[in-house]
């Protein structure tokens, strides 16, 4: 992992030794913490320092304690602290992978004399952004590892898929009865097909993570293989976001055998549907020109 | 719109359907299944509460099925069983339903044996399939690729291991059972032969990491976790934000970020992290309107979680407005928010509910306190304390129904209890309630419920009282049952029973706890039948009974030795004092000697002196003569040498009768000083004279006030027989009179009482059938007229007399719907009654004929507490927990004065006389007061846990307020000082307490159908008893200082004079003899002189 430069915000002079330890631990975690040495007093040479240690940081962290802080004329008298918090706001609307930590150590849990300090916190707490951290742990380690594993991001394998109209996914058990769906869609649709099989290595998962919103429609088809067709559908909605899919599912099965009238899997963005085997080809058909159709 | 699934589960485990909301713990599940794959067998440990249920159900399981995990077949068989009690037995119940063997008895019998009794039977079902097999070489193809088809991995999961442990039928002293090692054997050997054999069998068991240490029982254990474990690992804030967010987002609601950092903060690193938050997630969808909008701070305020101070500006006002309409117990939940008070709060609310819902499940009433005295024997039966720790424990409903111990309370009862908590959306209890399946409903006798996480233990501050308390009670049960068996093993010798101070313990014990067999049969951790344990559990209460009376017996016993040893004593005394008089003799003859000594000394002295002066005058005269002749100098010499040699003789004299002196003097000091010794022998021995009288007074007063005692219990076996039990009672009253000994005795008194009521020919005075149970009372001492009144709104006024009673007027009150509980003003003029839709009304009754009715609440609390000032002044109501509110009562109109908020659950509420002061007991043992024109709460006694004052009532005259505590304690408090008295009688399970109006008795009556009437002045005196009355008493009253009335459940009121001398003057007027001599010496025995019980009669 390469060294990366953590904003460690100035501090009012009541968290002055949680901003010591916070940066040496956060040295000792392998991170660069800048901006390094005293606050500058002239309030255009600290603007500056400020503007330009955000831009160089992957992160934020803003200690907030019960002291307003310094404040600055040139900015509406709002407290140093405050302006350093806004300025790492802004750059997450920017920025989208940039995080912002707030850090409020309330070790005696009693709120500021400081009405102006109170509203400020009031209003961190309440309206926090995305990619936004608002934590009042006391550990000074504790808070080090979350930023470490909040900016740990593990890269996903990259596999070389295309967009596709549809997804015909089957068990192996089916697969024969597969192969005639997709001989007969191939002909009308762009589409693709996975065979999962427990024997194989394949990390079915990550597959059917990547491809499925490259698709319009994705297709879980079962015949013999019920009992793998419903908790696969369920692992596969969930990788790919539930609700939040762009990419609707949807779970068909054969009518015969009697046992899969019961297998369904209700939830949003999902069409579960159990009909005759030989009208499988033309309802998935039915079903994805009625996306098309929604979507136009 | 479709209906929305929740996707919190709350405090129970993800299942398996569940699995599509299961965030956070991805890497854990590929982790696990890599390990799981390469290794056949996991052991997967973790602290309480930290998922590791929902890590296999909605994890591990889901994912295997979907695919995702590289195995032989495409479809699994999960054997999925818990160890309970009867580990192989559900090993075998689990593997049947999977395998779909229909010969249990044969399969559990086959894995007996162990080894690879597993593996054999799997591999002999049709899921196995093996290519290269005899079955399948003789199949055609198409039998083939059904066999194939059909053909499944096998996931053998153990859930919650730790139960080889904490039950003892599976692990005993250090040791296995036999059933727990086969089971043990045959599991681990299972995934030996699938490493070997290549076969797709795995073993995966969860267990709490609390027990790790104690697998080394189990042979091969050890080395298979150190094979193959993990430790599930604490979930990082990134993985905790998934938990909260990835549920709501995949469901397709929105959650407002800020309250994700809030609850982040809030789970904080502690225990139960995972439960408490799901529990408070699960609460704060619904009131989200199930996830239809958007999952806010202010929902987590709605239930306790933040305080509403911390909410945006607008959030807050919308929550003030939404708290101010909540009822006063509700707000009182809310007074300490935390995330772990949602858990808290969500399941005190429900105790709100328990009455109506038993209504509504079994169409009948219980008293709420009924009510919950059996939810909390259900979940002391549902708890146990491991090493200091509460902990769960399956229970049948049977179990439980036993425990209870109640003839009236069936399993129905204890299901109808205690359905709301496994109702969808509480599930604090297992099997929960399911819509489309009644049987989850009505529960079988021999169900299995149990606690659904421990967290629900350590969070709720009321359970966890509970079992705290039991597991005190078993603590004392440990103690006693030492006693009892050194007892039982000395072949039950006198010598090893219970003294006076641990007899009244247990005493005081026994009958608060009732312990039955079944009670003790809970306790019985050996591997014996449960028939025979049961057998065991009824012999050990029979021999504690048995222990405990021939204690008293006992002591009862050693109470009349003493009075024989206190007599003895007289008479060594006496000796004593024989003694000291000898020795007095003595010294007044030593002194008479001294002073004749004296005397003879003094004279001597005075011869002396008479000598001298002789000599001196002779001296004088010598020298005179000297002078005149010379011849005359001789004769002078001679006469000087005379003289000199008188003085000389003078002076011997005089010397001697000095040495005279001083040895009379010395006699004196000596005849003083054995006067002075004389004397104080004189005083030890006068000393020891009035002591010894006075022992002998107290040895004669114990001697006559036993005879006494004992007299007028024989009165109460004699038959009506010619007068002679009322001469006897009375007898037994005469002697307490003589020896200036207290007649209100109980003895005394129900000698007395038992022969006035037999020559009347009933028990009590009067005794009237009302044709309705009385539920309050009140007397009028100025027209002597008693007011009754009962549940259906019957009012009756009868004019009161010792011997009959009418009724002079009545009224049955307009129907306003089912009346849960009257209360009558101390004047009858107002009678207040609490409704069963919870509406409050006083009604004006004063005119009989016009009653006036004035409305006081119609929320939805039902009235629990209420007390009229005895002026009738004021009204004070407690209609939900913890809240007085306090009325003033006037003429025409009654006004709310003020509303007391305390943060605990109310117990007592009683009013002053004339209402400017209100007290009330509180549930941690508090008992506050205010006084009603300001309402500023001040205490009175501080919280104590243990004593809790269950019923209180208020004396004027003495300032003083009386009650109950739950010990049983009868206690009285002097408002003047604080000083709290408690007697040294108890009374158990009261109910109610009453001042008689000097403020000199407090009478209290109990559920066992008794009152007791305490002699306040006399604090070790015992109470009168007034019993075998049948049935419960509903209501008393005092009708002056030593008259009782009281109102029945059996709808009888009855009247008891309480003075033993009123009752003798009653009997003194009617007796027309005295007894016969034979009855005397029969009756009283030669000791004691025949006297005439009735001096005026021949």
């Amino acid at each position: 992992m390469s060294e990366k430069s953590i904003y460690l915000s100035y501090s009012t002079p009541d968290l002055e030794q949680f901003r010591e330890d916070l940066m040496f631990t956060l040295f000792k975690a392998g991170f660069k913490v800048i901006p390094i040495g005293s606050m500058p007093k002239d309030e255009h040479e600290y603007k500056l320092l400020v503007k330009n240690s955000l831009l160089n940081s992957t992160c934020s962290i803003h200690l907030v304690g019960s002291s307003l802080g310094e404040k600055l004329t040139t900015e509406n008298n709002i407290s140093r602290p405050e302006y350093e918090y806004k300025k790492a706001l802004e750059l997450t609307s920017e920025k989208p992978n940039y995080k912002l930590f707030v850090w409020h150590p309330n070790t005696s849990g009693q709120e500021s004399s400081d009405e102006k300090q109170n509203e400020f916190i009031n209003d961190v707490q309440n309206n926090v952004a995305a990619n936004m951290t608002y934590t009042t742990t006391p550990s000074v380690i504790q808070l080090a590892d979350d930023i470490r594993s909040m900016l740990y991001v593990v890269d996903k394998p990259f596999l070389q898929l295309n967009k596709i109209d549809i997804f015909l996914i089957n068990n192996i058990i089916d697969d024969g009865s597969a192969d005639e769906i997709m001989d007969m869609l191939s002909d009308v649709t762009k589409i693709e097909k996975l065979t999962v099989s427990a024997k194989e290595e394949k990390d079915f998962a990550e597959i059917t993570s990547q491809q499925i919103p490259l698709s319009r429609l994705a297709v879980v088809y079962f015949k013999e293989s019920a009992e793998w067709a419903i908790p696969f559908a369920q692992q596969v909605w969930k990788n790919i976001g539930g609700a939040a899919t762009q990419t609707p599912i949807l779970v068909i099965g054969d009518q015969n055998p009697e046992t899969n009238k019961e297998k369904k899997f209700k939830a949003p963005q999902v069409i579960s549907l159990i009909v005759q085997g030989e009208l499988i080809p033309l309802e998935i058909k039915v079903q994805f020109d009625k996306i098309v159709e929604t979507n136009a | 719109m479709q209906e929305k699934i929740c996707p919190y589960p709350g405090l129970r485990p993800f299942n398996e359907e569940e699995s599509i909301f299961f965030k956070g713990r991805e890497e854990q599940v590929q982790r696990i299944v890599k390990r799981l794959g390469e290794n056949k067998f996991l052991m997967i440990n973790g602290a309480s509460g930290d998922g590791k249920s929902s890590l296999m159900f909605a994890g591990v399981i889901p994912y295997a099925k979907a695919g995702f995990f590289n195995a032989e077949f495409d479809n699994w068989l999960v054997v999925n069983f818990r160890p309970e009690r009867k580990p192989l037995s559900n090993l075998t119940e689990a593997l049947c339903k999977q395998l779909q063997l229909p010969d249990k008895v044969k399969v559990e019998k086959e894995l007996g044996y162990g080894f690879s009794a597993l593996i054999d039977i799997y591999k002999a079902s049709p899921f196995y399939f093996d290519e290269s097999g005899d079955v399948s070489k003789q199949a055609n193809s198409e039998e083939k690729k059904n066999q194939k088809r059909k053909a499944a991995n096998l996931l053998i999961l153990v859930d919650q291991f730790e139960e080889f442990f904490t039950n003892a039928e599976n692990y005993l002293n250090g040791t296995p059972s036999n059933e727990s090692q086969k089971t043990v054997n045959v599991l681990l050997e299972s995934y030996k032969i699938a490493l070997a054999q290549s076969l797709p069998v795995y073993v995966v068991c969860t267990m709490r990491s609390d027990y790790i240490g104690q697998c080394a029982a189990f042979r091969g254990l050890p080395e298979a976790i150190g094979y193959s474990q993990f430790f599930v690992p604490r979930l990082k804030r990134q993985e905790l934000e998934q938990v909260i967010e990835g549920p709501a987002a995949l469901s397709g609601c929105k959650i407002n970020k800020s309250l994700v950092q809030t609850l982040l903060n809030a789970a904080g690193e502690g225990f139960d992290q995972l439960p408490i938050l799901q529990h408070a997630l699960n609460s704060i969808w619904k009131l989200a309107d199930n996830g239809n909008v958007q999952l806010e701070k202010i929902h987590l305020a709605m239930v306790g979680g933040i305080a509403p101070t911390t909410l945006p500006a607008e959030e807050r006002i919308a929550f003030e407005v939404w708290f101010n309409k909540l009822p006063e117990y509700k707000k009182v939940l809310l007074a300490k928010p935390s995330l772990n008070n949602v858990l808290n709060a969500h399941a005190n609310e429900l105790m709100e509910f328990l009455p109506e819902q038993y209504s509504a499940l079994t169409g009948k009433n219980l008293s709420k306190e009924k009510i919950e005295h059996i939810l909390k024997i259900s979940f002391q039966c549902l708890t146990a304390i491991d090493s200091g720790r509460a902990v769960r424990r399956r229970t049948t409903l049977t179990e439980i129904t036993n425990i209870i111990n109640d003839d009236k309370i069936t399993v129905n009862d204890v299901n109808a209890v205690l359905q709301i908590f496994r109702e969808q959306g509480n599930t604090f209890l297992q099997p929960f309630v399911e819509a489309d399946k009644p049987e989850t409903q009505n529960l079988q006798p021999e169900t299995v419920l149990d606690i659904t996480h421990e967290s629900l233990i350590r969070n709720w501050t009321v359970l966890n009282d509970w079992a705290q308390d039991e597991n005190e009670n078993y603590t004392v049960w440990l103690e006693i049952e030492k006693q009892l068996n050194r007892w039982l093993n000395n072949q039950e010798s006198a010598n090893f029973l219970l003294a006076q101070g641990p007899l009244s313990y247990f005493e005081e014990w026994q009958m608060r706890i009732l312990p039955s067999k079944y009670w003790l049969l809970k306790y019985d951790d050996s591997r014996i039948e449960s028939s025979e344990k049961l057998i065991s559990a009824g012999n050990k209460i029979e021999a504690l009974n048995k222990f405990i009376a021939q204690s008293r017996n006992a002591i009862k016993r050693k109470r009349r030795v003493l009075i024989y040893a206190v007599s003895a004593a007289f008479v060594v005394l006496g000796l004593f004092t024989m003694w000291s008089l000898v020795e007095r003799n003595n010294a007044l003859t030593q002194e008479k000697l001294a002073i004749q000594k004296t005397k003879e000394a003094e004279k001597s002295s005075e011869v002396a002196l008479l000598n001298k002066k002789i000599a001196e005058g002779r001296q004088r005269e010598a020298k005179r003569l000297g002078g005149v002749a010379e011849k005359e100098k001789n004769k002078a010499l001679h006469a000087k040498d005379a003289a000199e040699k008188a003085k000389h003789e003078a002076l011997a004299a005089k010397a001697i009768a000095e040495q005279e002196k001083i040895k009379a003097e010395q006699q004196t000091l000596l005849a003083t000083n054995e006067k002075q010794k004389a004397e104080a022998q004189r005083k030890i021995a006068d000393d020891a004279k009035d002591k010894a009288i006075s022992a002998e007074q107290k040895a004669r007063q114990l001697t006559l006030t036993s005879l006494a005692q004992n007299l007028a219990f024989k009165s109460t076996e004699i038959d009506f027989t010619d007068g002679l039990q009322e001469l006897v009672a009375l007898q037994a009253y005469n002697f307490m009179v003589q020896n200036n000994q207290n007649v209100q005795d109980p003895y005394i008194y129900e000698g007395l009482r038992n022969a006035e009521s037999f020559r009347r020919g009933y028990k009590i005075y009067i005794g009237t059938s009302l044709g309705f149970e009385p539920r309050t009372i009140a007397f009028n001492s100025t027209n002597a007229e008693i007011t009754l009144a009962g549940k259906e709104g019957n009012i009756r006024i009868l004019a009161f007399s010792e011997k009959t009673s009418s009724v002079i007027r009545s009224l049955d009150l307009p129907d306003e719907g089912i009346i849960t509980s009257v209360l009558l003003s101390s004047d009858a003029k107002k009678i207040l009654c609490g409704y069963a839709d919870n509406t409050i009304i006083v009604w004006d009754i004063a005119n009989i004929k016009h009653p006036i009715k004035q409305v006081l609440y119609t929320g939805n609390q039902l009235l629990r507490y209420a007390s009229f000032s005895a002026s009738g002044s004021h009204l004070a109501i407690v209609n939900d927990t913890a809240t007085i509110n306090l009325w003033k009562l006037n003429d025409n109109q009654i006004l709310k004065q003020a509303g007391i908020q305390q943060t605990r659950r109310i117990k007592s509420i009683v009013l002053s006389e004339n209402g400017d002061r209100v007290f009330w007991s509180l549930n941690n043992g508090e008992i506050n007061f205010a006084e009603t024109a300001n309402s500023i709460v001040k205490n009175i006694y501080p919280a104590q846990k243990k004593d809790i004052a269950v019923c209180m009532a208020f004396s004027k005259q003495k300032n003083l307020l009386g009650g109950s505590f739950t010990n049983g304690e009868i206690f009285s408090i002097d408002l003047n000082n604080k000083n709290v008295t408690t007697m040294d009688e108890k009374h158990s399970r009261v109910e109610n307490v009453i001042f008689n109006p000097s403020g000199t008795l407090l009478a209290s009556s109990s559920v066992d159908k008794t009152i007791r009437v305490f002699d306040l002045q006399r604090k070790n005196s015992k109470a009168i008893l007034l019993r075998n009355l049948g049935s419960k008493i509903r209501c008393f009253v005092f009708a002056n200082d030593h008259q009782l009335i009281a109102g029945l459940e059996s709808n009888q009121f009855y009247f008891w004079e309480l003075s033993s001398d009123e009752i003798a003057k009653t009997l003194s007027s009617r007796i027309v003899r005295n007894m016969t001599q034979d009855e005397w010496v029969k009756y009283i025995g030669n000791e004691i002189d025949y006297q005439k019980t009735c001096p005026s009669l021949k």
